[in-house]
């Protein structure tokens, strides 16, 4: 009983030590960010501005693209017998990536809201740990946009062969 | 107090509970639905005059049977051109925006 007590005693310890160096940043950087905060912030909120234009910009051309151009075509292909199969799943794969874009737009924007939230000259370690979290958040963003122009792309390479 | 005073009081903080209620119904699904990260009438998101705006293509696709071959290069003219706009938007979202280095954080 007494063993198992020490032992647990440890694994706490090594958890406590292991979880509390996850999240420790440099004294250097905490002063840094102590520092820099209002100068952050108002970066921070200048994204914000900057990345709801872009949203706005890259979802209503995705809308126009698909319902001017994507749809017209792969209805038409079908109305002719004329189907094609690659074109078809490029439109469900925009599709499902446009939902994401939308969802994962949301997320970035929550995580952003948060880490304006913390007050930097206090809670610098919180800060920095949202900071990273936010980042992921905003790459997953990225990535997915990048996807959506890649299938644009394809798309128009295969609709220049249906149409030839 | 009178029956018709305690009822009109009655009457009023009914109304401000439910209007207080259907409110915070409506910012909490206003905030949930992540409209608010679209909404531009928020005070600081107003769009601005130099602001690129969006595409808006006065392109039809032809109507009825299978376009022929102007129409089909005019189709694949107009998405290029609409692709092509949409890759003027420089680097959306990049991690470099959030870097050490943009943010005076770099050691």
């Amino acid at each position: 009983m007494k063993k198992m007590l020490w032992l647990g005693a440890l694994i706490l310890i090594i958890g406590v030590s292991l979880g509390g160096s996850v999240f420790a940043i440099s004294k250097n950087r905490e002063k840094m960010i102590e520092q820099n905060c209002s100068n952050m912030r108002h970066s921070l909120k200048d994204l914000q501005k900057s990345d709801v234009r872009n949203r706005i910009y890259l979802g209503t051309n995705y809308e126009t693209l698909m319902k001017k151009f994507i749809l017209p075509l792969n209805l038409r292909l079908v109305e002719e017998s004329r189907p094609e199969s690659e074109l078809v799943e490029a439109q469900a794969k925009l599709q499902d990536l446009r939902v994401k874009f939308m969802s994962q737009f949301t997320n970035y924007s929550q995580h952003l809201e948060e880490l304006l939230g913390v007050n930097c000259q206090n809670e610098p370690l919180n800060f920095d740990r949202k900071l990273n979290e936010t980042r992921k958040e905003r790459l997953v963003l990225k990535e997915t946009v990048a996807q959506i122009e890649k299938i644009l792309e394809d798309y128009l390479l295969i609709a220049r062969k249906a149409l030839e | 107090m009178k029956r018709g005073g305690k009822n009109l009081m009655i009457l009023g903080l009914g109304a401000i509970l439910i209007a207080t209620t259907t409110t915070a119904v409506s910012l909490v699904l206003y905030h949930n639905s992540g409209d608010i990260y679209l909404d531009r009438s928020r005070p600081g998101f107003l769009p601005d005059k130099k602001e690129k705006p969006a595409i808006v293509t006065e392109y039809l696709f032809p109507d009825g049977g299978w376009p022929n071959k102007i129409e089909r290069e005019k189709y694949l003219r107009e998405y290029e051109k609409n692709l092509n706009q949409l890759k003027t938007l420089a680097d959306p979202f990049s991690e470099k925006s959030l870097s050490d280095e943009i943010l005076d954080l770099a050691e």
